[in-house]
C-alpha cells in the first residue's frame, strides 16, 4: 500500500528553505555518497527568494529513502554520542551509588573473602566502618579461625583503625597515616567451627585426605617407636624364647635324670635291703667260734655252710658290681647331659645377649628415626600460631609472586623498561604511624608497640627515616632498644632491633607432658634490605628464666623433655630470613633444643632398651636356674647313688673275705683236727705197735 | 567479529563520514599500538568509545593489529626511553609521577611511553590515509563493484536474497517490539 502512497510532508530536515551555504553546510556536506548527494541537490530547487527549497518526490522509492538519507544526515553532525555518554555514565552513577550504600558491606566481603583465601579458614569481621572521604577503615572486631583447629581462633583483633591518605593512593602512593589495632589475642576459643564450607569439598577433602594420611603414617611411626621402646619387649622376649634351645633340652634332661635317679634309688634300696639281709645271715656264721668246732665233720659241714654263703655273697657282689657299672654309665650320661643342658644354655645366653644389644640398637635407632619427626611435629605445637603465620606469610608472598609473574607473563612482551621518576615529596610505600596493642597475656597484662614513618624508599624521601619502638606493660618489667640506620650511598637500609625482656607464655603442650612454659625472651635482629624493603635478615631469639610447669607423665617423650628443659633454663633461636618488598619469604629457625631432645631421647631409649634387655636376661636366667638345679641334683644323686652301690659293692666283698677267711680258718681247724687226730693215731699205733712190740 | 566486519563493509557503502571510519581506523591502531593494563588504554578506549567513531572499524582493526604489535615493541621502547630520559623532561616526569591519578597511566613505562609518542605521531597519518581510501573505495570502487556482473549475479541467488528479506524483516521485527 505504501508504495503507491504520495508523500505528503517532507521529513523535518528537508523541510525549511535554506540558503546556498546553508544547503551546503546543512545538507549536503553530511552527505558523504555520490549519488545521494546528487539526488538531494536535484530535489532542491531555489525559489524567487534566492533560497533553496525541496519538492516533494513523486516517487513513492525516493520519498522512502529521503526518511533513511534525513536520519543519516542526523547522525552525521557532532563529534560525541550523548548516548554512549549517557550508557557510560549511567553505570559509574550505579556503582557510585552503590558502593555508597553498600560500601561497608563490600568492604567487611572483601576483608573476609581475602583473608579466608589467605588463610583457608573462616574469617568473621564485625562493625566494618569505611569513609572515603576521610579515608578511615575502621573495624570492630576481626577473628581469623585456624584452619587445623577450627573450634579456635587463630588470631583475633579488637577495634582497628587504619586512615590511609586517598590523595596519595590516586598517585600510587600508599601512605598509612595512622593504623592502630586493639587487643590482639591468639588462640582464643570459637563458638562455631571455622572450618570454610568450599574447603570440606573438593579440592579441600583431596588435603584433608593426604594430611590423614600423613598423621596415620606418622602415628603408625609413632607407634612403632613407641612399642619399641616399651610394651614390645615382652614380645620380642617371646619371640627370642621360641629361639632358645635350652629350655626344651632342660625339660627333657630334667625329666630323663629324675627318672633315673628315682630308678636307681629303688635299686639301690634294694641293694641295701639285700646287703642287710646278707649282713643279718653272716653275721652269726661268721661269729661262730670255729674253736668250738670239734670235729672235721662239723668244720666240714659249717666249711660248707661258708661255700653256700659265699656263692650268695658272690652273686650279690655281681649284682652290685653291674649295679654299679650301670649307675657309673647313667651318672657319665647324667653329666654328659647337664653339661649339653649347661652348654646349650650358655649359647642361648649368648643368643639373648646378642639379641638384647640388637634390640637395643634397634630400639635406639628406632628412637633415632623417629625422634626428629616426632620432635618436629611435637614441637610444632610450641609456636603454632608463628609457624602458621609464617606460613600464611610465606603463601601471600608465594601469591603475590605468581600473580606478578602471570601479570608479568600477560604483558610480557609489552612490558617495558620502567624508569622511576624520584619524588622528593613522599616515598610509594609509607607507613606513618602504627600502633599496636596486645590484650591479656597471662599475668602480664597488655604490650604496647608503635612504630612511626616507615617507609620504602628513605633515599627518594630523603627524609631522616626513624623507627621507635615503645613497649609497655603493666608490669613494666619489658625493655627495648630500637636502632634504625639509613644509608644514602646506595639503597639499602640497615636495622637492629634488640628487645631485652618481652614475657613470653605458652599454653599447655601434652605431648611433652608440658602444662605451661613462661619465659622472658630477648630478641637481637638485623635486617639489610633496599629501598624496596627487600633484603635479608638474621635474629637471634634467647628465651632466659623459663620455668616449665611439667605434668606428671611419664612417657619417655616427657621423660625426656623433662631431662632436657629443666637443664636448660635457656634457649637459643637463631633465624635467617629473607624479606621480599617488606614480606618475609623465607624462614630459617635453628635451635639447639631439638639436638638436645633428640639425645635425650636417643639416652631415654638406650636406657630403657638396656633395662628391658636386662631384664630379658634376668627372665631367662630366672627361668632356667631351677630347672638347671635339679637337673644337676639328679645328677649329684645318681653320683650319690653310684657311691652308695659301690659302698655296697665292697661291705659284700668284705663280707666274702671274711666268709674266705672264716672258711680258711675253719679248714685250717679241720686241718689241725686232722692232723691231731692222725698223731693220736700214730701215738696210738706207736703205743699199739710198741704194745705189740713192732 | 563477523558482525563487526559486515558492519564496516556496511559503513563504507552506507551514508556514514569517511572521517568517522578513518579515524576509527587510526584510535584502533592507537588501541593495538599501547599495551593494555593501565589507565592510558582505559582513558583511551573510553575516550574513544565517546567519540562518534565508527566501534565496528575501531574494534576489528584494534582486534587485528594488537597481535602484531609486540613486532614493534623494540622500536616503541628505544623512543620510550629516548624521551624518559631526556633530563631537559625530567622536571616533567617528576612532576606526572607526583601527580593523581597519573602514575596509573604508567606512562614512565618505556615501551607505554613509545607506542603514545608513535601513536601521536601517526594518527593523523592514519587518519588521512583512511580518509582517502574510504573517499576512494566510495567514489571509484564501490561503483565498479556495485555494477560487477559478479555481485549483480551474487545478488540474484535466491538464497541470498531470502536471507536479506529475513534480516531485514527481523531486524524491523526486533525494532517494533523494542519500541
Amino acid at each position: 500500500m505504501g508504495v503507491f502512497c504520495i508523500m505528503k510532508k517532507l521529513p523535518k530536515r528537508f523541510r525549511k528553505a535554506l540558503s546556498q551555504k546553508q544547503l551546503q553546510k546543512k545538507i549536503l556536506s553530511r552527505i558523504h555518497l555520490p549519488k545521494e548527494k546528487e539526488l538531494v541537490r536535484s530535489l532542491y530547487k531555489q525559489g524567487d527568494d534566492g533560497r533553496f527549497r525541496m519538492e516533494i518526490p513523486q516517487d513513492p522509492g525516493t520519498a522512502k529513502h529521503l526518511k533513511k538519507l534525513a536520519k543519516t544526515i542526523g547522525k552525521n553532525k557532532g563529534i560525541v554520542t550523548t548516548w554512549k555518554l549517557g550508557i557510560l555514565l549511567i553505570p559509574i552513577a550505579a556503582v557510585l551509588v552503590f558502593s555508597f550504600l553498600f560500601a561497608d558491606r563490600l568492604t567487611q566481603q572483601g576483608i573476609e573473602q581475602s583473608l579466608e583465601g589467605i588463610f583457608g579458614a573462616k574469617v568473621d569481621a564485625a562493625g566494618v566502618d569505611l569513609s572515603l572521604l576521610s579515608g578511615r577503615i575502621s573495624l570492630a572486631s576481626l577473628t581469623v579461625a585456624d584452619k587445623e583447629k577450627p573450634m579456635k581462633n587463630l588470631f583475633e583483633l579488637g577495634p582497628t583503625v587504619m586512615d590511609i591518605d586517598l590523595a596519595q593512593l590516586l598517585k600510587r602512593r600508599f601512605i598509612i597515616e595512622k593504623a592502630e589495632s586493639r587487643s590482639i589475642l591468639f588462640g582464643t576459643d570459637r563458638q562455631v567451627s571455622g572450618v570454610l564450607e568450599a574447603a570440606t569439598e573438593g579440592k579441600g577433602a583431596q588435603k584433608d585426605d593426604a594430611k590423614k594420611e600423613e598423621e596415620s603414617q606418622l602415628g603408625k611411626i609413632e607407634k612403632t617407636g613407641q612399642e619399641l621402646i616399651t610394651s614390645s619387649t615382652q614380645s620380642l622376649l617371646d619371640r627370642y624364647r621360641s629361639s632358645l634351645a635350652s629350655p626344651e633340652l632342660l625339660t627333657q634332661g630334667k625329666e630323663e635324670l629324675e627318672g633315673l635317679s628315682a630308678s636307681w634309688e629303688t635299686r639301690v634300696e634294694s641293694y641295701d635291703d639285700q646287703l642287710r639281709d646278707l649282713r643279718h645271715g653272716t653275721e652269726a656264721l661268721l661269729k661262730r667260734d670255729i674253736g668250738d668246732l670239734k670235729s672235721p665233720e662239723a668244720i666240714a659241714s659249717y666249711v660248707r655252710e661258708l661255700s653256700d654263703l659265699k656263692t650268695s655273697v658272690q652273686q650279690i657282689g655281681d649284682d652290685f658290681e653291674s649295679g654299679l657299672q650301670a649307675v657309673r654309665e647313667d651318672s657319665d650320661r647324667a653329666s654328659a647331659y647337664t653339661k649339653e643342658i649347661e652348654a646349650a644354655v650358655e649359647q642361648d645366653r649368648a643368643f639373648l645377649r646378642e639379641m638384647a644389644d640388637s634390640f637395643r640398637s634397634d630400639s635406639v635407632s628406632a628412637v633415632g628415626a623417629n625422634a626428629e619427626r616426632m620432635l618436629t611435629e611435637r614441637f610444632g605445637s610450641l609456636v603454632p600460631t608463628a609457624k602458621k603465620v609464617i606460613g600464611y606469610i610465606g603463601k601471600l608472598s608465594e601469591e603475590k609472586k605468581s600473580k606478578e609473574e602471570s601479570s608479568d607473563r600477560k604483558e610480557n612482551s609489552r612490558q617495558g623498561e620502567l624508569i622511576h621518576f624520584v619524588d622528593d615529596q613522599r616515598p610509594s610505600f609509607l607507613l606513618q604511624s602504627l600502633l599496636v596493642e596486645f590484650g591479656e597475656s597471662g599475668d602480664t597484662g597488655y604490650t604496647r608497640v608503635s612504630l612511626s614513618d616507615i617507609s620504602s624508599n628513605p633515599k627518594g624521601w630523603k627524609r631522616p627515616m626513624t623507627l621507635s619502638v615503645g613497649m609497655v606493660t603493666d608490669s613494666g618489667d619489658i625493655e627495648t632498644d630500637t636502632a634504625a640506620s639509613v644509608t644514602d650511598e646506595g639503597t639499602s637500609v640497615d636495622t637492629e632491633l634488640n628487645l631485652k625482656r618481652i614475657p613470653v607464655e605458652t599454653g599447655p603442650m601434652s605431648e611433652l607432658g608440658i602444662a605451661g612454659i613462661s619465659a622472658q625472651a630477648a630478641i637481637a635482629l638485623q635486617t639489610v634490605m633496599d629501598q624496596h624493603l627487600t633484603g635479608t635478615g638474621e635474629g637471634n631469639i634467647r628465651l632466659e628464666e623459663i620455668n616449665y610447669d611439667f605434668n606428671p607423665s611419664q612417657d619417655l617423650l616427657s621423660r625426656a623433655a623433662r631431662a632436657v628443659l629443666t637443664e636448660n633454663t635457656s634457649i637459643t633461636l637463631i633465624t635467617d630470613f629473607s624479606l621480599d618488598r617488606g614480606i618475609i619469604s623465607s624462614l630459617k629457625v635453628k635451635t639447639d633444643l631439638d639436638d638436645k631432645i633428640g639425645k635425650a631421647l636417643m639416652r631415654f631409649g638406650k636406657q630403657e632398651a638396656m633395662a628391658q634387655s636386662e631384664k630379658l636376661l634376668a627372665d631367662f636366667n630366672a627361668s632356667i636356674t631351677e630347672e638347671l638345679a635339679q637337673v644337676k641334683g639328679a645328677e649329684a644323686t645318681l653320683h650319690a647313688l653310684s657311691l652308695a652301690i659301690a659302698s655296697d659293692k665292697s661291705e659284700s666283698d668284705q663280707i666274702e673275705r671274711e666268709i674266705e677267711r672264716q672258711k680258711a680258718e675253719a679248714e685250717q681247724r679241720a686241718k689241725r683236727i686232722i692232723e691231731q687226730k692222725a698223731d693220736e693215731g700214730k701215738k696210738a699205733l706207736e703205743s699199739l705197735g710198741r704194745s705189740f712190740g713192732f | 567479529m563477523i558482525a563487526f566486519i559486515a558492519k564496516l563493509l556496511t559503513a563504507l557503502n552506507a551514508n556514514s563520514r569517511p572521517g568517522e571510519i578513518a579515524a576509527a581506523l587510526a584510535c584502533g591502531c592507537v588501541l593495538a599500538l599501547i599495551p593494555g593494563g593501565n589507565l592510558l588504554w582505559v582513558v583511551l578506549f573510553i575516550l574513544f568509545f565517546l567519540l562518534k567513531l565508527h566501534a565496528a572499524t575501531m574494534l576489528v582493526t584494534t582486534a587485528l593489529l594488537k597481535p602484531l604489535a609486540h613486532l614493534a615493541d623494540p622500536l616503541l621502547h628505544k623512543t620510550g626511553l629516548f624521551i624518559l630520559s631526556r633530563l631537559s623532561l625530567q622536571p616533567l616526569f617528576v612532576k606526572a609521577a607526583t601527580l593523581p591519578i597519573l602514575p596509573f597511566t604508567h606512562f614512565n613505562d618505556t615501551v607505554v611511553m613509545g607506542s603514545l609518542i608513535w601513536s601521536i605521531i601517526l594518527w593523523l597519518p592514519l587518519f588521512l590515509l583512511g580518509r582517502l581510501l574510504v573517499k576512494g573505495y566510495r567514489s571509484r570502487l564501490a561503483p565498479k563493484i556495485a555494477e560487477s556482473k559478479v555481485v549483480k549475479a551474487f545478488q540474484k541467488i535466491p538464497l541470498i536474497k531470502k536471507i536479506g528479506s529475513a534480516m531485514k524483516k527481523t531486524s524491523e521485527a526486533w525494532g517494533y517490539f523494542a519500541s
